[in-house]
């Protein structure tokens, strides 16, 4: 479904990414972990395709098309889906005005009706459930004032909503206490399905504990220097991210 | 100047008609201003021609604005008018009348100079009591020129510069504050008797902050100051002038140019405590300070001023940069504080020309007793500045209700991708914050003191370090008694 | 997001001083003539009616005071970033429009257009004159409140207009305002009683360029006894296609614990000159709301000057400039802290497009031993075209300590991070721009109280802004996707 190849990228001259592979098959959950600055969000970024990261070299193809070429929004209709590290706060723009709006573009794209707003209070009240989000914050302007809690459950409902085929999960535990780490988790959790692929980008692995991927990739100076199974989270939660940068660092001379 | 004496009549050379005696020879011209005078002062200092030209130039813009509109009335600042034909311009240096010892000072100014911790041998030399062999500030001055010259950096007065360095001056100066620019910028560029030149050579970092040895200096600073400072292509210099010493001076009027020129990637941090007279507790006597105060940025060069504002009873006084340079910055950070009948009004103009230019503005006003004190700025982006940003703040803090905190900003876009963010606020200190310190310990003026210090905060952390540490305790004295 | 229009050159709208003095002086001797021709020896004088003797007394004090004002010039610190020139150039015809045939369709399409509520009271006016067959539901009984034409009020009610009228206005302010008194012979007038609380707003409609280069001088005077409460809604519209100066001034004074909601909503044609002068004189604990939307003429400017002239008055103006093209909008309010614990707030917003000019300036004074204050003022302005301007001055004037005043203002584009996370989430930029845009400008007209006036605010707002965001350059998605995936639009729509 999503295929990497030698991924380069950079910001503002600057390199960040240097060689990424990876492939992620439908209904396949991936963990990337890596210490600050390996490049992990510049991963997540370059995949939903912001402006600022300049992709100098591989490919990324998605569902057989590349992905590179379309326009974010076009991505995101395609059924990509970023969970952001900082989701921003617009005022004036509700949340439930902004979402009909986003999942209408989407539905369209898969060939659906739009759904009329009784049926979609109706469905967003039941994916709110999902992650315990009060009604009351969808009338509000989108992440205004929203505790960093709420924000990252708020991004999860949208998912839910948004039903995507690939979700980029950038740092969504980061700022959470344990209680709302659960909440969080177990959303992701129940988003879980044959029909969709997610890629978890994390510094830490206890979110990893509640979300167990299939497959954890580590990323180092922004290539992937280890792959293994759910294990190798735990053992970089234990022994840190040193010993495989030594461990590369000998394989390499 | 009456309308029967055209400017022809004036430039017959070899004669001064009008009446105009003055013995070349004389040290002290007579009061008045006229054609002759600027003659006299170019000719006592021994000028060379383009300077007397320039001189002339100036006198005569200044002429026409007296003739069109007088004396700028747009500044929230009141006082009578000024008898410009009452001044003398000119006195020759050093012959200001000494004391013999500090007896003889004023005991509330000793009383000053204590509280701010300034040394003795110091304390006589802003006095003008004879300086004894302990305290040599030739040697001391020289030990800075050696290390300055070794360095390439020309720090020297303007008259000296003028004779040293004319094509220097000739070609910087004037060019960030036209003759014409104002009303008081035209009558410095007239007269002016002396000031600072410094000049940084291509790619030096000048190796001290100009600040000691200004300190020294300072001491004749004369009534119309001239300071030019030119940095070079990846140039740096910190430039500090003034002195928190109370300075007492016969001369009413005070107006001083300033000109910065920062070439690409070059530097120039130019700060400035000014604590001249700011007359008595009913108001009476105290200096007028109209000061202008510009400097120009290349491409990625930096000018930052940073300004503590205690004295004076009228401060009149925009530092501004012209951010001509792609990726120029641009910095204004000042405290101002006015107290019994004092009137300040400051603030900054930050021009943007260049794309992706920057500009912040920190300003932080303090009125007490019958205080005004006014922020005035602008900041212009105009349509070639694309993605220009400025962030502008200007916090008031009002002690006792008769006075006056104002803030007039002029904001003008003319750019899509320009930002500009702007914030104000004016309060009075918090009861409960008072009440927080007096209920851990502290008395209300210290209390108080602590407060407005805080408040300073993000201004006096721009400030050289041993000069924040001053600027702190000249606040304390400034606002004594504003406090129960 | 590339720099669009970069290339573009920026052309000073400035004529020289001379070309403006001289035809200034021409247009104000123009003004001076008509005066002189109609109301040197106006009949109605004559009768000596306390009213006709008040109204001949404010025009003999205004054409004075335009004599010795004109027309404001460059060297006007006021009029600093608004030129009149284009103004005094277009040769208006200072003489009161006669009354001509009226394209009566054309002018109630217009009408029904700015008031869609049927059953409102209407009171129209057409290049300055009061329509009564244009007008709605103005005899109905209202015990709350009485809306008249002047005519009607010196006959219903003499003793009203003659002793409030020209009351508060400063005729002073500059040479409208005096033009404004010197020509004034029709005009509204909104009596609310005592205790009475208005449920529905009140209509006033001001069309203008029935007569093409017509100046028409609408005024407007609203009392709000003490108790009260009402709307008054101020319409300025005009013919398309027409060029007109509409020349306005509105007085309103609020009684002790009145409430009054104001919302003066100015789409006058492309090309009118709109000016126009609000003056409001507030009581102990009274509580004034005002409103001011423009979309709107070529050249408009908006003062309002409100007076906190007694202890627990408080105000609020809430302000919104949509404006494209070439237009030139200058929003200038002077609050008035005159005595102690008076409160106001202030929100305006400006969205300029294409090589428009959008102008704020806002004074808050605070006068010596007016303590207890609280004030604060916000101006924000988004510059959506390559050669628009914004241009603020947001000023505080403070004379007494006990106070809370900020003022905050800001400048820029739509914020780029808020466009990438819509287009994340499948929206389109152009919707996105048009939702964040929309958004932008809701939070000033969402304080429109009555339901059928904010919709008529945000109608007027939705027009300007999707012909604006959507309308020419890169609304569109045209310009994205490729990647041959199939697109579309989004539906960032009305809802």
């Amino acid at each position: 479904m999503l295929v990497i190849k030698d991924l380069h990228a950079e910001v503002e001259g600057k390199k960040i990414l240097n060689g990424i592979d990876l492939e992620l098959a439908v209904g396949q959950v991936h963990a990337v972990m890596g210490p600050n600055g390996s490049g992990k969000s510049t991963l997540a970024s370059v995949l939903v395709g912001r402006e600022l990261f300049k992709v100098t070299k591989g490919s990324v193809t998605y569902d057989g098309h590349n992905l590179l070429a379309m326009e974010p929004e076009v991505r995101a209709r395609e059924g990509v889906f970023l969970s952001f590290q900082y989701p921003v706060e617009i005022p004036g723009v509700s949340t439930s005005y902004f979402l009909r709006s986003a999942l209408n573009a989407v539905r369209k794209q898969r060939g659906e009706s739009e759904l009329d707003a009784m049926d979609f209070i109706q469905m967003s009240k039941e994916k709110a459930k999902l992650v315990e989000l009060p009604a009351a914050l969808l009338s509000r302007s989108i992440n205004e004032g929203f505790s960093g809690g709420e924000k990252k459950r708020n991004e999860i409902f949208q998912m839910a909503m948004l039903e995507p085929r690939l979700a980029i999960l950038d740092e969504t535990d980061s700022g959470l206490d344990v209680d709302a780490l659960r909440v969080v988790a177990n959303g992701v959790n129940a988003l879980r399905s044959p029909d969709r692929a997610m890629l978890i980008i994390t510094h830490y692995q206890r979110l990893l504990d509640y979300i167990v991927p299939d497959k954890t990739h580590v990323l180092v100076g922004g290539r992937i220097v280890k792959s293994g199974g759910a294990d190798l989270a735990r053992e970089v939660e234990e022994r840190g991210y040193r010993w495989i940068e030594e461990e590369v660092g000998a394989a390499s001379v | 100047m009456s309308e029967q004496t055209s400017a022809n009549d004036l430039f017959e050379p070899g004669e001064y008609k009008y009446g105009f005696v003055t013995d070349i020879e004389s040290d002290v011209a007579p009061p008045g201003l006229n054609e002759g005078i600027i003659r006299f002062i170019s000719a006592k200092k021994e000028e060379p021609e383009f300077m007397l030209e320039w001189r002339l130039k100036a006198f005569r813009a200044w002429e026409k604005m007296v003739k069109d509109e007088g004396s700028p009335a747009w500044a929230h600042v009141k006082f009578p008018p000024i008898d410009y034909q009452a001044i003398s311009y000119y006195a020759a240096p050093g012959k200001k009348k000494q004391l013999n010892s500090l007896d003889e000072v004023d005991p509330e100014l000793l009383a000053t100079f204590e509280k701010l911790g300034i040394p003795l041998e110091e304390q006589k030399m802003l006095t003008g009591v004879a300086v004894d062999a302990v305290f040599d500030s030739v040697s001391v001055a020289t030990t800075f020129k050696e290390k300055l010259y070794e360095a390439g950096v020309i720090f020297c007065s303007f008259s000296e510069a003028v004779k040293t360095h004319p094509e220097l001056i000739k070609k910087y100066l004037g060019t960030v504050v036209p003759v014409t620019d104002n009303y008081f910028a035209a009558l410095n560029s007239a007269v002016f008797t002396d000031g600072s030149f410094c000049y940084v050579p291509k790619g030096v970092r000048c190796p001290m902050e100009l600040s000691t040895y200004f300190r020294i200096n300072t001491a004749n600073t004369g009534q119309f100051e001239r300071t030019l400072i030119v940095a070079e292509e990846g140039a740096h210099v910190s430039y500090l002038e003034g002195c928190t010493a109370p300075m007492r001076d016969e001369n009413q009027l005070h107006a001083a140019v300033v000109e910065l020129i920062a070439a690409d990637d070059a530097g120039i941090k130019y700060s400035t405590v000014q604590n001249w007279y700011p007359g008595d507790k009913e108001g009476k006597g105290g200096i007028y300070n109209f000061v202008t105060k510009r400097g120009k940025c290349a491409d990625r060069a930096k000018i930052s001023w940073t300004q503590v504002e205690t004295g004076s009873a009228i401060t009149w006084k925009y530092p501004s940069v012209i951010l001509q340079g792609e990726d120029s910055v641009g910095e204004f950070y000042s405290v101002a504080v006015t107290n019994n009948y004092q009137q300040a009004d400051t603030g900054t103009k930050m021009v943007h020309l260049g794309k992706n230019s920057k500009s912040t503005i920190i300003s932080k006003g303090i009125s007490a007793g019958h205080g005004q004190n006014s922020y005035r700025g602008l900041v212009q982006m105009n349509p070639k500045a694309a993605g220009a940003r400025n962030y502008s703040q200007c916090d008031s803090l009002l002690i006792g209700d008769k006075c006056g905190a104002h803030t007039f900003p002029y904001i003008d876009v003319r750019n899509d991708s320009g930002q500009v963010e702007h914030e104000a606020s004016t309060s009075k200190i918090g009861e409960d914050q008072i009440f927080y310190c007096k209920q851990r310990g502290l008395s209300e003026e210290d209390a108080v003191s602590m407060i407005v210090n805080g408040f300073c905060k993000a201004v006096f952390k721009e400030l050289p370090m041993e000069f924040a540490v001053e600027a702190q305790k000249l606040l304390n004295v400034t606002l004594e008694g504003a406090i129960g | 997001m590339a720099i669009a229009g970069s290339k573009k050159k920026w052309a000073p709208r400035r004529y020289s001083r001379r070309i403006f003095l001289a035809t200034s002086a021409q247009a104000k001797q123009g003004f001076l003539d008509a005066h002189e021709r109609f109301f040197a020896a106006d009949p109605r004088v004559a009768d000596n009616s306390d009213v006709h003797t008040r109204v001949a007394e404010l025009r003999r004090i205004g054409i004075e005071r335009f004599g010795m004002l004109a027309f404001p010039g460059p060297k006007n610190e006021d009029w600093k970033y608004t030129s009149v020139a284009s103004l005094v150039a277009a040769d208006f015809d200072p003489a009161p429009a006669a009354r001509s045939e009226i394209p009566v369709d054309r002018v109630s399409a217009i009408i029904d257009a700015a008031v869609s509520d049927q059953s409102a009271q209407v009171l129209v006016f057409v290049d300055g004159s009061p329509i009564a067959e244009l007008s709605r539901n103005l005899d109905e009984v209202d015990t709350a409140v009485c809306v008249m034409s002047f005519e009607q009020a010196a006959t219903e009610n003499p003793k009203l207009l003659s002793e409030n009228l020209g009351q508060f206005l400063d005729t002073n302010a500059h040479g409208f305002t005096a033009l404004n008194s010197a020509f004034l012979s029709a005009g509204a007038v909104v009596f609310v009683s005592a205790g009475k609380h208005a449920a529905r707003p009140v209509h006033l409609v001001f069309v203008g360029g029935v007569q093409d280069k017509s100046v028409s001088h609408p005024r407007t005077l609203i009392i709000a006894e003490p108790g009260s409460s009402a709307t008054v809604a101020e319409h300025y519209v005009g013919l398309p296609d027409s060029s007109y100066l509409a020349n306005a001034a509105t007085e309103i004074v609020l009684g002790r614990g009145a409430r009054l909601s104001h919302c003066k909503l100015q789409r006058e044609a492309a090309g009118a000159f709109h000016v126009a002068r609000i003056q409001v004189h507030q009581g102990e604990g009274s509580e004034f709301v005002s409103h001011a939307v423009a979309v709107g003429a070529r050249l408009s400017r908006t003062e309002i000057h409100v007076a906190l002239d007694a202890p627990e008055a408080s105000c609020s103006l809430y302000g919104l400039y949509a404006l494209e093209g070439d237009a030139h909008a200058d929003h200038h309010t002077v609050i008035d802290h005159a005595q102690p614990r008076t409160r106001s707030t202030e929100l305006y917003k400006g969205i300029m497009d294409g090589r428009s000019r959008g102008v704020f300036t806002g004074r808050v004074l605070v006068r010596p031993d007016a303590q207890k204050i609280s004030a604060s003022q916000s101006n924000s302005n988004l510059l959506l075209g390559a050669g628009a301007v914004a241009e603020t001055r947001p000023q505080l004037e403070i004379y007494a300590d006990d106070v809370q005043c900020n003022h905050g203002a800001t400048i820029g584009r739509l914020d780029e991070d808020a466009l990438f996370y819509m287009r994340q989430r499948g929206i389109g930029p152009g919707p996105a721009k048009r939702m964040l845009t929309l958004a932008f400008a809701a939070e000033v007209t969402e304080h429109i109280a009555d339901p059928h006036l904010r919709a008529s605010a945000e109608r007027a707002v939705h027009e300007r802004v999707e012909h604006a965001v959507l309308g020419g350059n890169d609304g569109a998605d045209a310009v994205h996707g490729s990647g041959g995936v199939a697109r579309d639009r989004g539906n960032g729509g009305a809802s």
